[in-house]
Order: C-alpha cells, then sequence, then structure tokens
C-alpha cells in the first residue's frame, strides 16, 4: 500500500516557506527576463512534446522608441499567485460539475501548484495547463476520462490537452502520486470514534457531522499554499480542529493529547503551532474577485501575445481618431478583456 | 448489412434450422412490431415434404431480398401482413413452443440457482396439473407456458427467457451483491481502516 513515509511527496513536494518564495521568484524573473529580451513569454508546446521559446530577440535600434513603448508589462508575483488561484478554484468547480469522485479535484489542484513552482503563469497558459491537470489527475487516481470527454464536456479542444500532457509530466518531475488529506482525515476520525466510545451514544452522528465539516475545510485549505508547506496528515489535523470549533463533537485538546501519548514523536506544543500556522495561512488567503482578475487576466494576453496589445492600441487610435460613438468603445472593451475562462 | 441482420433477425423466431443457431441463441427482439416478419417461424416437420419447406424458405429469403434492397416493398408488405393473418394460431403456437424450449435451455444451464419457492408454493406447485412447468407458477409468473390445448385463444409468452433482469434487483439486493463480490476479491472493510489510519498517522511529520 502506498506509504507516505517513503513518497515523493514527502521527499521531494513539502518545502519551506522560504523555498516556496524562491522559486516563484525564479520563475518570475525568468518570464520577465525573457520578455525584455524577446518581447513575449509565450513557451509554445509543440506536437511532440518539445517547447519552443520565443524565440527572435528585441530589435531595440530598428524599431526604435516605439517597440520599448509597446512593451507589455510582466505580472508580479502576487497577481501570479491570484491567477493561480481563481484556476485552482476553477479546477475545482470543473470537477464538481463532472461529479468526479473527491481525490481526483485534490490530485488536480496539486499538480497545478507543484507546475507552477517551475513555470510561470506567463509562460504556459494556465487554462491549459489547468485541463491537462484534470486529465492526468484522472488518469492517475483510476478514473480515466479520455481527452474527448473532457473536451466535450467543458467545450475545449482536446488537442490542447494531449499537446500539453508531456510538458505538465516533465515539470512535475513524473512524480505523480499525491497524498490529499481526505483518507488522513478519514483515519484520524477512525481513531476518534475509538477515543470517544464511551462518552455518548450520538457520537456517532456528530463524528458524521463533522467529517462533512472538515471536508470542507480542506476543500478551501488545498487552495492555499498550504499543501506545499504541510503535510497532509497536518493539514487533516488543522481541519478537523478548525471544524470542530463549530461542531463541537469532540474535546480536541484532550484528543490531541491523547494522540501525542501514544506516539511520543510528536508533541502537543508543535502540532498546536503547526496547526496554528496553517489556520492563520487559510485565514490570510483570499478568493480573488473577478473584477481584480480582469486587469491581471489581461496583462497576461498581452505578455504571452504582444501582438495583441499592439491589435488593440491600434484599434484604440482608430476609434479616438473616428467620430466619437461611445458604443463601439464599449465594444472594443469587451473583446479585449474576454474572460479568463470560457 | 446491418439492416439486413436486423431484417433477418425480425423474420427470426424464423427459420431456427435456417439462420443458424448463432441468431436464434442472440435471441430476437419483439419490438419493431411495424415489420412483423417475426411470423415466419415454422420448422422442418410442420411441412409435409422437404421440398415444401425448402419453398417456404426460398420465399422467405425473397421477402428479405425485396425488404433489404427496397424492392417492392409495399408489395411485400403486403404478402407478410396476408400470411400473418392466415396463420395466426400457427404462429402463436410455434412461438410458444420455442419459448418453452429456450426456457428448458436456460435451466439447464443455470441449474435452477435463483429460484427460491417457499414451501408453501411448493405445495402449490406439486398440486399444479402435470401439463405445466414450475417456474409458471412462481409469483410474477414470467415464464407463462401456454398450451396449444384445444382451440380458444392463446397467452403470448411474455418477456423472453433471456431477460437477465428475471429477479427484480432492488437497491439492497444490488448492496449485497456488490460487497460480497468484494469480498470474493480478499477485501475486507478493515482494510479501508487501516490504511487510513496508517496515512493519517504516517504523515503527521516530514522529520
Amino acid at each position: 500500500m502506498a506509504d507516505f513515509q517513503t513518497s515523493t511527496h514527502r521527499q521531494h513536494w513539502i518545502l519551506s516557506r522560504q523555498d516556496l518564495a524562491q522559486k516563484y521568484q525564479i520563475a518570475n524573473q525568468r518570464a520577465i527576463q525573457m520578455l525584455l529580451k524577446y518581447g513575449a513569454t509565450r513557451v509554445e508546446v509543440q506536437q511532440d512534446g518539445s517547447l519552443v521559446y520565443p524565440g527572435t530577440p528585441l530589435e531595440t535600434e530598428r524599431n526604435g522608441t516605439e517597440r520599448h513603448t509597446s512593451l507589455p508589462e510582466p505580472l508580479t508575483i502576487d497577481e501570479e499567485f491570484l491567477i493561480r488561484r481563481y484556476y485552482e478554484l476553477k479546477i475545482q468547480q470543473v470537477c464538481a460539475a463532472f461529479a468526479f469522485p473527491n481525490k481526483i479535484q485534490a490530485t488536480a489542484v496539486l499538480f497545478f501548484k507543484r507546475f507552477y513552482l517551475q513555470w510561470s503563469v506567463m509562460e504556459h497558459d494556465p487554462k491549459h495547463i489547468m485541463l491537462t491537470c484534470i486529465y492526468l489527475s484522472c488518469k492517475v487516481e483510476e478514473f480515466h476520462v479520455s481527452a474527448e470527454e473532457l473536451g466535450k464536456g467543458i467545450q475545449q479542444d482536446p488537442q490542447v490537452v494531449l499537446k500539453n500532457e508531456l510538458t505538465v509530466l516533465q515539470g512535475l518531475h513524473f512524480d505523480l502520486i499525491v497524498y490529499a488529506p481526505y483518507r488522513s482525515l478519514d483515519g484520524f476520525l477512525f481513531d476518534m470514534e475509538n477515543f470517544v466510545q464511551g462518552t455518548n451514544n450520538s457520537s456517532t452522528q456528530k463524528l458524521q457531522e463533522l467529517k462533512e465539516a472538515a471536508k470542507f475545510v480542506v476543500d478551501t485549505v488545498i487552495l492555499t499554499d498550504c499543501p506545499l508547506l504541510f503535510t497532509p496528515g497536518q493539514l487533516a489535523l488543522a481541519a478537523l480542529r478548525k471544524a470542530n470549533l463549530e461542531e463541537r463533537a469532540v474535546d480536541f485538546e484532550r484528543y490531541l493529547q491523547s494522540l501525542c501519548d501514544r506516539h511520543p514523536k510528536h508533541t502537543f506544543k508543535e502540532l498546536t503551532l503547526t496547526f496554528d500556522a496553517i489556520d492563520t495561512t487559510v485565514d490570510v488567503s483570499r478568493q480573488p474577485k473577478e473584477a481584480d482578475l480582469m486587469p491581471i487576466d489581461r496583462k497576461l494576453k498581452y505578455c504571452r501575445n504582444p501582438g495583441l496589445q499592439d491589435e488593440s492600441k491600434k484599434r484604440e487610435r482608430k476609434v479616438k481618431h473616428k467620430s466619437k460613438r461611445v458604443s463601439q468603445d464599449t465594444s472594443m472593451t469587451t473583446t479585449v478583456d474576454a474572460s479568463p475562462m470560457v | 448489412m446491418n439492416k439486413e441482420v436486423s431484417i433477418r433477425r425480425q423474420i427470426a423466431s424464423l427459420h431456427p434450422a435456417h439462420v443458424g443457431a448463432g441468431l436464434r441463441i442472440l435471441g430476437f427482439t419483439e419490438s419493431s412490431s411495424e415489420w412483423k416478419l417475426h411470423e415466419y417461424n415454422k420448422r422442418e416437420d410442420d411441412f409435409p415434404s422437404l421440398r415444401a419447406y425448402n419453398d417456404y424458405l426460398e420465399e422467405v429469403e425473397d421477402i428479405i431480398i425485396n425488404l433489404v434492397e427496397g424492392v417492392d416493398v409495399q408489395a411485400t408488405k403486403d404478402k407478410v401482413a396476408k400470411y400473418q393473418e392466415e396463420n395466426a394460431e400457427q404462429i402463436v403456437a410455434s412461438r410458444a413452443r420455442k419459448a418453452e424450449e429456450q426456457a428448458a435451455a436456460l435451466r439447464q444451464e443455470n441449474g435452477f440457482p435463483e429460484i427460491k419457492v417457499s414451501n408453501g408454493e411448493q405445495v402449490a406447485l406439486q398440486a399444479a396439473p402435470s401439463g405445466q412447468y414450475a417456474p409458471a407458477l412462481l409469483p410474477g409468473g414470467l415464464y407463462m407456458q401456454p398450451r396449444p390445448a384445444g382451440s380458444g385463444p392463446q397467452p403470448v409468452p411474455v418477456g423472453g427467457p433471456f431477460n437477465n433482469d428475471s429477479v427484480p434487483e432492488d437497491e439492497e439486493a444490488r448492496r449485497v451483491r456488490i460487497e460480497r463480490a468484494a469480498r470474493a476479491g480478499g477485501w475486507t472493510a478493515d482494510i479501508v481502516r487501516k490504511r487510513a489510519l496508517q496515512e493519517a498517522l504516517g504523515s503527521l511529520w516530514v522529520n
């Protein structure tokens, strides 16, 4: 059976906060460099899986100042984070729409996170990567859906998914087994049953409710950076603690104490600190609103496709020079900032 | 080709001798009643001579060809309808006979596994007139065995014997079946607990 202690998840994919920040920084800088050098950041994926970086260096001498001013603005790390967060939520929604088992969305979100540790959002289109992550996650979690089915379900081109598959796999370093907190959650609840046994009869009912509430908390926790910083067991217990604050199904302190007594490797204090850290991370991070995302997405589009920016600028100029028709103005803006997701 | 197969099937319950075992075992569908060709179900022993039987077979083949190729479709259909009227009684009887045979074959295969009869019913069964088959008296009476005994309207067999949901399976029975299947593969509910616990306690610490 799968063992967390010997897994790649534990060895490679639990990082410290500094490591995490560093990786994001590296990816972001690399993309900015590419932007300055080539004017675009999009990394094309060929049919055979090989990557093509934007090739032609900017000819600053020839085109002079015009080129300089039309350089698209790169995304900051925070903006990248917001975009990623948005797409991770989208993954959860798509998986719910398809009625996939719970673990699939967890795996897909983790894949997405891990992939964007190596690459910047400007380099690979998050929408395509999102679909590929869902597809891969279905394969890994033994719930295979064909790319066509996926494409038909959400009206996207299945070829996109297949083209990106190898890129995503390489970005994950082929470490595909992901431990989601859900099974650990069940484990702790079984343990709690034994602990609570003698107390009262309605305990099973309360534990059920606790389980549902905790699952909901885990869904939120998965969207933050926590799965890359903490182990699934810690996440599960933290979720249980948080859910228990509302449900009050069990005396959590006592349970935790008994757990630590039984497994002297963990101390009560350390565990509590961990849970506090998780809680603060979750509380601090917020779900971005659509309105906030629009400008970021526009920036992203221009980074990947600087041609778009030139086009829109030309259109702007044309409109300003022609008769001032307000309706045309509004129609132009809607075509430019197409929504990030279909 | 598909069209021809479906037409043949419809003319089926047909010449079991003619079209061969394959189609017979496949069963037949009575769903597209509009064709009504499944009346052509005479058998060799129905005919006085081999020559007459062969003529009959040829007639049926002509009909099939006409329908497949779309030649004289209306005339062919008329012919079929006329045949049906003339031989209504005979058609039903031979269908009944066929159903009985299939039921017997199926029962031999399964060896009566799912027929649970309570004691009371068993008594009733034994008391039944000898001509009736036991399954006919099951509650729900799926295998109705009409006997061409004398004149009079004959009940048509209901629901072919190859209908797999012969035992109405409710949610409970289905769950039980699935669990039994899982346990046959070595699964126990305990495995789930152990795995969850192991993962939970094993993944509490990185170092």
